[in-house]
């Protein structure tokens, strides 16, 4: 149990040797100069982690969720004290751990490929950490034993990890990082390399685990269901910058901008290209030929940040876009049946828009070519700068 | 009937893999199958005119010639402590090596310092054996005339004193040999998934409690594999390194002399092929006994490393 503070952190890799000289190399006069399309991609080097800032409390469940390549596992192995942190500090109970070594931070990880040691058994793996601090066999065996039970694992504790099934193994390396009770427990992407319905356990497991275990936790996922499912606050990272930090909650229903918007949430979230037109104290957003005036609290933030009238990016999840008699018209490309919801793939003046209709409020079925017209509430929409891609609600 | 239908349907349905595999098939049967035919010159009195189905047939007798000799006991001996010395210091000075090339993070050093290592590998037997005399010769060696004498230390006349040789052998054989054999060990180090070292860092492993804990179990089959191929050559020895860079020095024979190198000298003075081949005989014989006892010793102890 520990409190976890990344005060600006940042992780540069510099260039190899040959890399900086060919990044260097004098181009022709003819040839065209590239535009740099990548940010992190910079003079010092690959920056893969900047302007990182997070207080972690005591017994949080965090949650770091973004693509590939977005930085996340960076931070957490920085925190792991496998990477070195470029620049800036981190605390854990409040003492600089920026230069101490991974075994003197007294946390542990679960990694994305269980690690185990080959040719130790099960009881082995998890009694290592502990032999190596010299604790007396007994005491060791207590607690592998008590780890094995939480975790079902007992009757697998002599095998070896090759006579392990994923699932086995994953818990054994949950085990192997429980088994000394450390101050904060790191989880790079652990249920990743499952199929999905082990995936969907070891879900429920590791919440389960949380509970009786009751640690700080730091987990990387590029899973949104298991960022939303697990965590009790959410940091959505892209291109080495936290994009939004909230409950599942909030960056779900107050994204902060189009990226976290278009991240969470499945299926994703319909853009249009609308206008944003402000009649005094009034807000409306004009698409597709209708008029939607923006619900009371979102009308008093754009008021707040006092927004004008400018074309924006408007956002409506599928599942808060309804079907109506009259709204914007669609022609249905496709609709999947989902069981208690019909998903419809609509083309909407050339543009995707997915629709969820429950199967309980369908009149009908909805066949190929058939036309539909679907409308949004103003409490349900969310407009993004074109320019900043920001919410202006921000 | 049906044994042989279903590799007729291999045959047909593999035949490009076959086809494959087929110029490694020819060489092993050209060159390490048809020279098994030459083992019979151990059973035989051989001569030219006889050729080798021709010549007499004298049973074991060139095998009693072989050992009944004064030197059977020191030539035994020495190919025996020497190949012990190599496996054994091998291993360890190969694994070592390999780990500190494995643990350099720069890809310049590293390279830099494989390539020295490699290098001696490279060179021939013969310009050892003069390297070696340019450094041990009595009145113009280096050790002597720029070493020894300046310290007022009296000159060693290296090639006619014995104690000195079982050193300098096994030194010049590492010093040669090393660059290769840690190159395997590297490569399996380098196979080893690095997260197993980060969660070993973790747990609050040393590197050298890694090293012990991680890498040394994960090369324990390169080690076994590695071990009993050496053991099934511990009858053999390297002809360069026991006969030129002694300088095939008769004072220092005791010391020096192996099987191989036995062989040869009695090929050239006596040219008696019957009591080489039985000596080559000799030497497969027993080396392939040591390596289906090392394995099946291995099986006893951990099957999942034996190689059989």
């Amino acid at each position: 149990m520990a409190e976890v503070k990344l005060v600006n952190i940042k992780k540069v890799y510099p260039y190899v040797s040959g890399e900086e000289k060919k990044k260097n190399k004098k181009k022709s006069a003819d040839e065209p100069e590239k535009k740099k399309v990548n940010l992190q991609i910079t003079d010092e080097g690959v920056v893969a982690v900047q302007a990182f800032n997070l207080d972690i409390k005591d017994k949080e469940f965090i949650v770091l969720v973004g693509p590939s390549g977005c930085g996340k596992s960076t931070t957490l192995r920085m925190v792991a004290g496998l990477e070195e942190i470029s620049d800036g500090e981190l605390y854990i109970d409040g003492k600089l751990m920026n230069d101490v070594a991974p075994k003197d931070r007294d946390i542990a990880m679960v990694f994305q490929n269980y690690a185990l040691y080959p040719h130790m058994t099960v009881y082995d793996n998890m009694a290592f950490s502990l032999k190596l601090r010299h604790t007396p066999k007994d005491e060791i065996d207590k607690k592998v034993r008590e780890a094995a039970e939480i975790l079902d694992i007992t009757q697998y504790l002599e095998r070896k990890p090759k006579a392990l099934s994923g699932g086995q193994r994953q818990r054994v390396a949950i085990g192997r990082a429980i088994v000394r009770a450390p101050k904060v427990m790191l989880m790079d992407e652990p249920l990743s390399n499952l199929d999905a319905k082990l995936r969907n356990e070891m879900r429920a497991e590791i919440i389960k685990l949380r509970q009786r275990i009751n640690t700080t936790f730091m987990y990387v996922t590029h899973d949104q269901t298991e960022a939303m499912t697990l965590g009790d606050r959410i940091v959505i990272m892209k291109d080495g910058y936290i994009q939004q930090i909230g409950t599942p909650q909030e960056v779900f229903n107050h994204p902060a901008n189009l990226f976290v918007a278009g991240f969470i949430g499945m299926p994703v979230m319909n853009f249009f290209d609308a206008e944003l037109k402000r009649e005094g104290d009034k807000f409306f957003v004009e698409v597709g030929g209708i008029k939607v005036e923006l619900a009371p609290e979102k009308e008093a933030r754009l008021l707040k940040n006092n927004v004008q009238s400018q074309p924006v990016t408007l956002g409506v999840r599928p599942e808060h876009t309804d079907v109506a008699e009259q709204g914007i018209a669609s022609t249905v490309e496709v609709a999947e049946m989902m069981g208690s919801s019909v998903h419809l793939h609509l083309n909407a003046d050339g543009k995707d828009v997915i629709v969820i209709v429950p199967t309980i409020d369908m009149k009908g079925s909805y066949k190929q070519g058939d036309t539909v017209h679907f409308t949004f509430d103003g409490k349900v929409a969310h407009v993004f700068s074109k320019e900043t891609d920001k919410n202006l609600e921000f | 009937m049906q044994k042989k239908s279903s590799l007729m349907k291999k045959l047909k349905k593999y035949w490009p893999f076959y086809f494959l595999a087929l110029p490694g098939l020819i060489y092993f049967f050209i060159n390490n199958y048809i020279p098994m035919g030459g083992l019979i010159l151990a059973f035989e009195k051989y001569t030219v005119s006889g050729g080798i189905f021709g010549s007499k047939k004298i049973g074991f007798q060139n095998f009693k010639f072989l050992f009944s000799n004064a030197d059977a006991w020191i030539m035994t001996r020495n190919t025996l402590l020497y190949n012990i010395v190599f496996i054994l210091l091998g291993l360890v000075i190969s694994i070592l090596t390999a780990y500190f090339l494995h643990e350099l993070k720069s890809n310049m050093s590293r390279k830099f310092y494989q390539t020295v290592i490699l290098f001696p590998s490279l060179l021939s037997i013969i310009i050892v054996s003069y390297l070696a005399n340019a450094l041990l010769a009595g009145d113009t060696g280096f050790i002597n005339n720029h070493i020894l004498l300046p310290l007022g230390l009296e000159p060693i006349s290296f090639y006619s004193e014995k104690k000195w040789w079982p050193f300098i052998l096994v030194f010049v054989h590492f010093w040669q040999m090393t660059g290769t054999s840690c190159i395997l060990y590297l490569a399996n180090m380098s196979a080893i998934d690095p997260s197993l070292y980060e969660a070993a860092s973790m747990d609050g492993a040393t590197r050298w409690q890694s090293f012990f804990n991680i890498t040394i179990p994960c090369l324990v089959p390169t080690i076994i594999t590695l071990t009993i191929l050496a053991v099934g050559k511990i009858f053999n020895s390297d002809f360069g390194l026991f006969y030129q860079v002694p300088m095939n020095s008769g004072a220092i024979i005791d010391v020096t002399q192996t099987i191989d190198t036995y062989v040869y000298r009695g090929l050239m003075n006596t040219a008696n092929l019957g009591m080489s081949a039985a000596a080559c005989f000799y030497q497969s014989v027993v080396g392939f006994c040591l390596v289906m006892i090392t394995n099946s010793m291995v099986r006893r102890i951990s099957s999942e490393n034996a190689m059989f």
